[in-house]
């Protein structure tokens, strides 16, 4: 049986060896302006941002977003998770993963390695050979994929200390879809830092991922593109608290049938019947 | 890989537009040149190369250190790939480009 240290406050989330004190990884894509990303960040409270890189092509700028990240970085002591979206295979997910390195100086990457347009879905088989080459030259890398036991095993095999499955397609906030196979994720890999990624639309979403003993969610759109990121980031940011409180303390388990809780010990109550 | 030969392979961010990626890379993967391409790109006057898929013409002798510079970037601002394979920040100097190189620039970006 798992065990917990004896308070929230020294609940940390240990991935490779760098203790987390939030279990809410954050995405820097798509927010209206770079001041609502910047608190977004705050009220979040998170300590894992993700970034990534593109062709420069002439001309194009980022309008100060990616200043505002590093300066999250400084001032929060928050660190980077740069990732190879865009990638379809492993050799152009190892060559940008190494661009990435270079350019963010971490060693931490979020392997992405798209199997289908529309769905975004990873490519299991590049996926696990990026994932084995990355793994060789040094790189701690956080997979994102799909829900599949035999899939995450391989990642593991490969060398992945993580792994972050995803709840339903990137963007979709459609939240946790399979459910099942995700519980068999938590209790077929107990010792594994699990972080559900992608798919999350609201705060319940994140709560019941962490209600499953999930070690962390990682959501980019369902703040981003809220009518109030800011207010949405500090909400997913009770949200995911709530759902590792609440698998620290025990959730009752579900049942078929109802199980009184009033205890009137089980004498029918009559007034003014016969005697 | 066989998939990088795929039509979605060449829509990702290490894929040339018009063709496919070759493994491993190689230094000259543009077409074969015509007679007058031969002439301009072996004159020693200018190479012919291709950035982010768009052509550019540097001289003869151009290092990738020299052309990320003469681009305006600063060297720890983007990351290159030479005919799709990463060139660490290190080794531009020490790299001579040749006419055909397919030279891709990246930058820092926001990103999920």
């Amino acid at each position: 049986m798992k065990t917990f240290p004896t308070s929230i406050e020294q609940d940390s989330f240990q991935v490779a060896g760098v203790a987390l004190g939030s279990r809410f990884f954050l995405g820097t894509a798509g927010y209206p302006s770079p001041q609502v990303l910047r608190e977004s960040i705050t009220a979040s409270g998170t300590q894992v941002v993700t970034v990534g890189l593109k062709r420069t092509l002439a001309g194009a700028g980022d309008n100060g977003f990616v200043e505002i990240v590093r300066e999250a970085l400084r001032d929060r002591g928050a660190r980077l998770l740069p990732n190879t979206a865009g990638c379809r295979t492993a050799r152009e997910a190892v060559q940008l993963a190494h661009m990435a390195r270079e350019l963010y100086e971490t060693p931490w990457i979020k392997l992405e390695v798209v199997g289908d347009e529309h769905t975004l879905q990873p490519d299991p088989f590049e996926l696990v050979a990026a994932a084995a080459q990355l793994a060789r030259d040094g790189f701690v890398v956080f997979p994102y994929c799909t829900d599949d036991l035999v899939t995450c095993r391989r990642l593991l095999d490969a060398g992945c200390p993580v792994l972050m499955p995803w709840g339903a397609p990137i963007g979709s906030g459609q939240g946790l879809l399979n459910p099942f196979a995700l519980r068999t994720l938590r209790e077929r890999l107990p010792d594994t830092p699990l972080i559900v990624d992608a798919g999350l639309g609201a705060p319940s979403h994140a709560a019941q991922a962490l209600e499953m003993g999930f070690d962390a969610v990682l959501l980019n759109s369902a703040v981003a593109q809220a009518r109030d990121p800011v207010a949405m980031a500090g909400a997913f940011a009770h949200a995911v608290k709530a759902g590792r409180e609440a698998w620290r303390a025990g959730i009752l388990a579900p049942q078929d049938y109802a199980v009184a809780s009033t205890p009137v010990g089980g004498e029918p109550v009559l007034l003014g019947g016969p005697p | 890989m066989s998939r990088q030969c795929d039509a979605d392979a060449n829509s990702g961010p290490m894929a040339p537009a018009a063709r496919c990626q070759l493994e491993p890379a190689v230094r000259a993967g543009a077409p074969a040149p015509t007679a007058s391409d031969d002439h301009a790109a072996s004159s020693g006057q200018t190479l012919e190369l291709r950035i982010d898929d768009r052509p550019h013409r540097v001289p003869a002798g151009t290092s990738l250190a020299q052309l990320v510079a003469g681009l305006g970037h600063a060297p720890g601002d983007v990351c290159t790939a030479v005919n799709g394979s990463f060139v660490a920040r290190g080794a531009r100097e020490h790299l001579a480009l040749q006419s055909g190189d397919a030279v891709m620039l990246f930058k820092a970006i926001v990103g999920g």
